[in-house]
């Protein structure tokens, strides 16, 4: 054999050598989002009393005045993506902004939208509101249409308005507001997310849940939804 | 002619032991940043793991989390051009077979095929390690992993303003993957045309000692990092993979057509003197 076919045959042999233990590794990338519920897996950081009613106070002052407001539809799960979660919903009706159309599919993400997973923290953010569910109507407050430079979408991205503690994104419906389990000691604000999954607001007591849902039904009569009726407020 | 004479001489440049050396030493670097990549994000969830073509050695963005294999390969990359091939014709002048190949070919078609020829090997030698490792990365790391190794959301402002800056920016908004294979190439291509350069001056230039032949492509990314403080001319800025910051790149674009125009120029020129002295 010609020698100096030798090197080209130890460097493929290297190659190929770390290509099967680069192949091994892949099996180590656990994938906890591609489990059903797997949010029931994780954590979630609830709102202090305190915490509630700056957010209360949010809702009612800031919220009104950002450039989109409009009531959708959520038609897909939470998509969760690196640091950031995003959701598709449908425009059912638009109150403010020239920006969205009825019937317009729509990504909606925060920049407080994440799951983070790693050896020691199981944590989700969803900014202190429950994930939307599928079937439900939601007013949402949005800041701006976002720029991708990722892929060729046809559908656009909006912000929701970053001017509040807590994601706005409201419930026409009430969800669960009974608060049954509170963080277990002073230094840790986190609960079981299986254990609010069903809540309305992500909050330590029952009085700061209730001090969110009035603030909630206050914005909500603001923009009612011409399918559902009110009593005081209250759909 | 000109075809069968560049063939001819890949096939005899290929397996010099100069890049044999060269692509070794090339590889070894490539392999280390692999198991660096692969022991260091092992068990990291996918939804939280990094793009694999952002952990390629000739990947800029990698120097938000490590800059080691890149600061290696900004000093090795000057040394290395000229040992693949660029040599060649200057040994050849040594030995006298330039003369033999000359009266057999003619001088122009000699000196193009040459040209071409280690245009050719040292684009290999440069590139296929590196086009190596983006099939490595594709199948030890998640394909559905999309982090930035500067940690940014796909929405923010900086990751936007960064990814718009990349060279071939479109490529990459429509695949990644193919976005690395081909910078990979023009990173190769690249060195290439430095290579085919110095042989061009060793054609118009005879020097005594061939070592000689590795200082002007060394030089010449040497200035361009020294007058990388006062001009946007820093060569490494304009070849790595994934570098979002504001560049000018018309400089990339005007000094590839400088080197190109005389790389043609110079072996035209070179091609009408007396290859029997």
């Amino acid at each position: 054999m010609n020698l100096r076919r030798i090197p080209l045959l130890l460097y493929l042999l290297a190659v190929v050598g770390f290509g099967i233990f680069g192949a091994i590794h892949r099996q180590s990338y656990p994938d906890i989002t591609a489990q059903p519920d797997y949010l029931n897996q994780l954590s979630v950081a609830v709102l202090p009393d305190e915490a509630c009613a700056m957010a209360s106070q949010d809702m009612l002052e800031r919220f009104p005045h950002t450039p989109i407001i409009a009531r959708v539809t959520p038609i897909s799960d939470l998509i969760p993506l690196f640091y950031v979660n995003q959701q598709k919903f449908r425009v059912q009706q638009v109150f403010s902004g020239e920006e969205l159309s009825v019937g317009e599919e729509i990504w909606i993400t925060d920049p407080s939208w994440c799951v983070l997973v790693d050896d020691v923290y199981r944590h989700f953010e969803g900014g202190y509101v429950a994930p939307p569910k599928q079937g439900q109507e939601y007013l949402v407050f949005l800041s701006r249409k976002l720029e991708v430079v990722d892929g060729w979408s046809d559908t656009p991205v909006y912000q929701l308005s970053g001017q509040g503690m807590i994601s706005p994104l409201f419930c026409y419906q009430d969800l669960d507001t009974h608060v049954d389990t509170v963080p277990s000691g002073l230094l840790d604000s986190s609960v079981p997310f299986s254990e609010m999954s069903q809540c309305e607001f992500m909050t330590a007591t029952q009085t700061g849940m209730d001090i969110l849902m009035e603030a909630k039904h206050a914005l909500l009569a603001q923009y009612p939804c011409e399918f559902l009726k009110y009593d005081n407020g209250t759909p | 002619m000109y075809f069968k004479a560049t063939r001819a001489q890949i096939k005899l440049l290929l397996f010099q032991w100069g890049a044999l050396l060269a692509f070794g030493l090339l590889l070894a670097l490539m392999l280390n940043n692999f198991v660096e990549n692969v022991l260091e994000h092992q068990g990291t969830e996918v939804v939280l793991m990094y793009h694999p073509m952002k952990l390629l050695s000739l990947s800029y963005d990698k120097t938000n989390y490590k800059a080691d294999t890149m600061m290696l390969l900004v000093q090795l990359v000057p040394l290395l051009i000229c040992i693949p091939a660029a040599l060649s014709l200057a040994k050849e002048q040594h030995t006298g077979a330039s003369v033999l190949m000359a009266s057999r070919l003619g001088s122009r078609t000699y000196l193009f095929s040459k040209v071409t020829a280690v245009f050719v090997v040292t684009t290999l030698v440069f590139s296929l390690p590196f086009l190596l490792e983006i099939v490595l990365n594709c199948v030890s790391f998640p394909l559905n992993a999309t982090g930035d190794l500067a940690n940014w959301t796909i929405y923010d402002d900086e990751y936007i303003q960064t990814t718009q800056h990349f060279l071939l920016y479109p490529l990459y908004r429509l695949s990644p993957y193919l976005y690395a294979v081909v910078e990979t190439l023009r990173f190769g291509a690249t060195m290439g045309l430095l290579a085919a350069a110095t042989l061009t001056l060793s054609a118009l230039v005879r020097v005594k000692f061939r070592v000689l032949l590795l200082l002007p492509p060394f030089l010449l990314l040497q200035l361009s990092a020294y007058l990388s403080q006062y001009f946007d001319v820093y060569w490494a800025n304009y070849v790595t993979l994934f570098h979002g910051e504001a560049r000018d790149d018309l400089v990339f674009f005007i000094a590839v057509a400088a080197l190109l125009a005389f790389v043609i120029l110079g072996t035209l020129c070179a091609s009408k003197k007396d290859w029997r002295n």
